[in-house]
């Protein structure tokens, strides 16, 4: 089976987010928000295949650590983790 | 006999040639090992040098350290007692593997910063050019303790340029001899590469030398 994961990767909270940071300054100078202590991050969309949903999501895992993220700095949070569609053997399948 | 230096090529290098021509000129042999090899010669130095490998997918290094020359690096080092070195890219490669502690951050105006940078390389005050986008050295305080504790930063920014925490240009885990720095050495070892500042021109073999000394010993 196939599926298909969507990631985002954002620094922790406590390291300082130079873009972030960048991008309120604006915010604040053309008076749309005073406070917008604008976060920033990187999005990824992969596809996985697996026998299993479990093993997928085992595979997804090891992704996110070896390839994804670095854990000193960042955390990675999955958005979307859902079998492709028009690999299902019947439509309305559902997956735990 | 000459001291030999393996210099790792990743696809998206740049620096190699700078590095190769620097090192001979501190007295190395030195040759390209391309980043799919997993068998090396015989080295006392290894060096990862700057560049932009796998043109900084994901994040700085990220991508290179799953090369398998990096893997089989691990295994070299130990066996082989070499000593690794790793500038700029190199130093991102070396955190993301964690043969090194820490992280490399943006840096702190978010700017690519490329200019001569004033430093504190073991007490002695000298200057190097830097040019880095991820420069900004990151530990929590735990392993930051234990840096300075283990007397690791042999490099440090006079005036602070991207935000390194403790002013942090360049790690020496002195037991495993493993080197990492931000600034370039390689581009101040000829006097042909900076012909406006000669006092300073040459302050990259000082790094170099202490290399030399520290494989000598």
């Amino acid at each position: 089976m196939k599926f298909r994961a969507k990631i985002i990767v954002k620094l922790k909270n406590k390291i300082k987010d130079s873009k972030g940071e960048a991008v309120s300054a604006v915010l604040k100078r053309i008076a749309l928000e005073d406070e917008a202590n604008v976060r920033t991050g990187k999005y990824f969309e992969l596809e996985i295949s697996s026998k299993t949903t479990d093993g997928a999501h085992f595979k997804l895992q090891e992704i996110i650590k070896e390839v994804l993220v670095n854990p000193v700095v960042e955390t990675a949070q999955i958005l979307e983790f859902e079998p492709v569609k028009e690999l299902l053997p019947e439509s309305g399948a559902v997956l735990e | 006999m000459k001291l030999k230096a393996g210099i790792i090529v990743f696809l998206g290098t740049n620096c190699e040639r700078d590095t190769k021509t620097a090192l001979e000129k501190s007295g190395f042999k030195a040759d390209y090992i391309f980043h799919t090899e997993t068998k090396f010669k015989n080295y006392d130095l290894i060096v990862l040098p700057g560049g932009f490998s796998f043109g900084d997918y994901v994040r700085a290094g990220r991508l290179a350290k799953l090369s398998p020359a990096v893997f089989a690096l691990k295994d070299y080092i130990k066996n082989h007692k070499c000593f690794t070195l790793g500038i700029c890219n190199g130093f991102q490669i070396l955190t993301e593997a964690r043969f090194l502690p820490g992280a490399l951050i943006e840096n702190k105006n978010t700017k690519f910063i490329s200019r001569d940078e004033k430093l504190i390389f073991n007490n002695e005050k000298i200057t190097l050019p830097v040019a880095h986008k991820e420069g900004c050295f990151y530990a929590d305080s735990n392993t930051l303790k234990i840096i300075e504790e283990k007397n690791m930063v042999f490099l440090r920014y006079q005036n602070n340029p991207n935000g390194s925490i403790n002013d942090i240009a360049g790690l020496y885990d002195r037991e495993n001899k493993i080197m990492g720095l931000m600034p370039h050495p390689e581009r101040a070892a000829l006097k042909e590469c900076a012909p406006n500042s000669p006092n300073n021109a040459l302050d990259g073999l000082k790094i170099f030398n202490f290399i030399k000394e520290e494989i000598l010993k």
